[in-house]
Order: C-alpha cells, then sequence, then structure tokens
C-alpha cells in the first residue's frame, strides 16, 4: 500500500522556522505539526497545502507517495 | 511465529479454558468444596481490607498527581526550547491527566461502595465506628480527587490555551473537540475507537468474571444485568451516531 512521506522538518531546517511557527503560520497545533512528521497523521489537501504556501514550494516537492501512485 | 500456528494456539487455549469452566460448573467435587467462599477482605471489621486497599490506592495516586503538578513547570516552555523538551513536558502532562482521572474513579468507586456497604444489610451493627470512619474518608478522598483533577487542567489550560478544557461545563466535552485542530481529532477517533474496543472485550470478560463468582461466592444477577445493559447502551450510542450520517435528510 502507498504511503505518505514528507520533507516538512528538512524545509523546517532550511528556512530555520520552529514546529510553533509553523503551526502558527497554518493554524494549527505544534502536535500535528509532529505527528505529520513523524509520519503518524497524513494531513489533509487544505493543511498540506498550506504547508506547501508557507515553504513557497509546489506541494509535490514537500508530500509525495512512496510506493507508486496507486495500489495495484 | 506464523498466523495459522498462533490461531491454533489461541484456539487450544480457549478450549483448555472451556474444558476448565465446563468441569468447575459440573463437577460437585469444585463447587461443593467452595461453597463455603466468602469474598469479605477482613482483617479487624468486615471489609476493612477491601476498603483500606482503596484508599491505599487513592493516596498513591492523590501524591503521585501532587508530584506531578509539583515537577511540572507553571508556564509551558517557550520557542526557544527543544522538541523534545516540549515533547516530554507534555507527556508528563498526559500522564498527569491520567493519574488525576485514575485518582477520581478510585474514590468514587470507594465512595459508592462504602454507601453501599453502609446502607445494606451485610453492615455489621458492632463496626459502625469504622463504617462511619470509612464513609466520611472516602467523602474527603473524592472532594480531594476532584479538587486535583481542577488543578491538573487549570494547569492543562495554561499550557493550551487555545484549546482551554473546561470540566463542569454543560457541553465541555463537545466544546473542547470543537477547538481541536485535525490531527488532535484524528487522536480522539483513534483512541475513542480503542477504547470502544476495550470496553467491549471488558464487558465480556466482565460478565464472565460474575458468572466465576456465582460459581465460587454467591449468585448475584444483578452485575451481570448492569453489564449487559451498560454495553446495550454503548452500542446504541455508536450506532446512534453512525446512522445519523447515513439517514436521508
Amino acid at each position: 500500500m502507498s504511503e505518505l512521506t514528507n520533507r516538512v522538518r528538512e524545509y523546517r531546517a532550511r528556512d530555520r522556522i520552529s514546529q510553533s511557527d509553523l503551526a502558527a503560520r497554518i493554524g494549527a497545533s505544534r502536535q500535528t505539526i509532529a505527528l505529520i512528521e513523524r509520519g503518524d497523521y497524513s494531513p489533509s489537501v487544505v493543511l498540506a497545502l498550506k504547508i506547501a504556501a508557507v515553504f513557497q514550494v509546489q506541494v509535490e516537492e514537500i508530500f509525495a507517495l512512496q510506493g507508486g501512485h496507486s495500489d495495484e | 511465529m506464523s498466523k495459522k500456528i498462533k490461531k491454533s494456539m489461541h484456539l487450544l487455549i480457549y478450549l483448555g479454558l472451556g474444558a476448565v469452566f465446563g468441569f468447575m460448573i459440573t463437577s460437585r467435587v469444585v463447587t461443593e468444596s467452595v461453597s463455603s467462599l466468602r469474598f469479605e477482605p477482613t482483617l479487624y471489621y468486615t471489609y476493612d481490607l477491601a476498603f483500606g486497599l482503596a484508599a491505599l490506592l487513592a493516596v498513591g495516586l492523590a501524591i503521585w498527581t501532587i508530584v506531578g503538578i509539583v515537577r511540572l513547570p507553571a508556564q509551558p516552555l517557550g520557542d526557544e526550547a527543544s522538541e523534545e523538551e516540549t515533547n516530554r513536558q507534555e507527556y508528563l502532562l498526559s500522564k498527569l491527566m491520567l493519574s488525576s482521572l485514575y485518582c477520581v474513579i478510585v474514590s468514587l468507586t470507594w465512595l459508592f461502595t462504602a454507601l453501599a456497604y453502609a446502607s445494606s444489610s451485610a453492615a455489621v451493627p458492632e463496626d459502625s465506628s469504622f463504617i462511619v470512619i470509612n464513609l466520611i474518608s472516602s467523602v474527603i478522598a473524592t472532594f480531594g480527587s476532584t479538587f486535583l483533577q481542577v488543578r491538573t487542567v487549570q494547569v492543562y489550560n495554561r499550557y493550551f490555551p487555545e484549546r482551554t478544557l473546561d470540566l463542569f461545563g454543560k457541553n465541555g466535552a463537545k466544546e473542547f473537540f470543537d477547538k481541536l485542530d485535525e490531527a488532535e481529532r484524528y487522536i480522539v477517533y483513534r483512541s475513542a475507537f480503542s477504547a470502544y474496543k476495550a470496553v467491549n472485550v471488558s464487558l465480556i470478560i466482565g460478565m464472565f468474571g460474575f458468572v466465576i463468582y456465582s460459581i465460587l461466592v454467591s449468585f448475584n444477577p444483578m452485575p451481570i444485568l448492569a453489564l449487559g445493559i451498560i454495553w446495550i447502551i454503548q452500542q446504541t450510542a455508536y450506532y446512534w451516531e453512525a446512522s445519523k450520517y447515513y439517514r436521508n435528510k
């Protein structure tokens, strides 16, 4: 089964943004950012787009499906 | 160990348990030899050991909660703190919430048991002083544990001012849920489903336990009936909520 991977931590380090800062900018909690980074939670499209907007990159650069795009 | 072997092992265990249980019910040797068994954990006064254990648990949990409140800084760490430190602090806070809740549950169980014993015909008139002291102590424990829980929630609310918890509010749980963001709601959904499964299993184990109690001590249908009613209420609440989403508007 495909798994959603992300590079949120990497981009945060690049832009020197703390979890709390990122959370405040997208209107979520710090725990949500921590969960996403650990891969314990797949964010909604809205949240993923908001995160991408903060880092000013395309959403696909941060979130990707590991193991292909289908379950076949 | 493969899944097939695990399944076979489980089946064998269930078969063994079934055999033991069947033997206990049908064998007169077992029922007659335990017919004199009484569940009255007692040292000096009737049931004093059981109530003493409840008191010990309540006091232990209260001390644990107080230590937790004292150890946790009054204010959350600032932005300069590392993520590991913040995570550790929030983990401690979650443990604190749990211990204060356990303290309330144990104290309430103690209070209701003490109340039931004091009002029942099983209460020994010669133990009246013990019964009164036990009742008063359980009331104090209940107030004390409630106070500790309120203090714990105050600490929680200081840590998370954007999603404060109103313990005694009419719609406290709903209002709290509305304040959560999507990942936190996901955590609540996963935790609630785990709790739902755990309650289902606990109810069956509880019913089975009371059957064993009836065999070993004395027959009492009320606990089994109460567990059955709780099970019906739990399932009805679950399906009622779920069916809302399938109804034609």
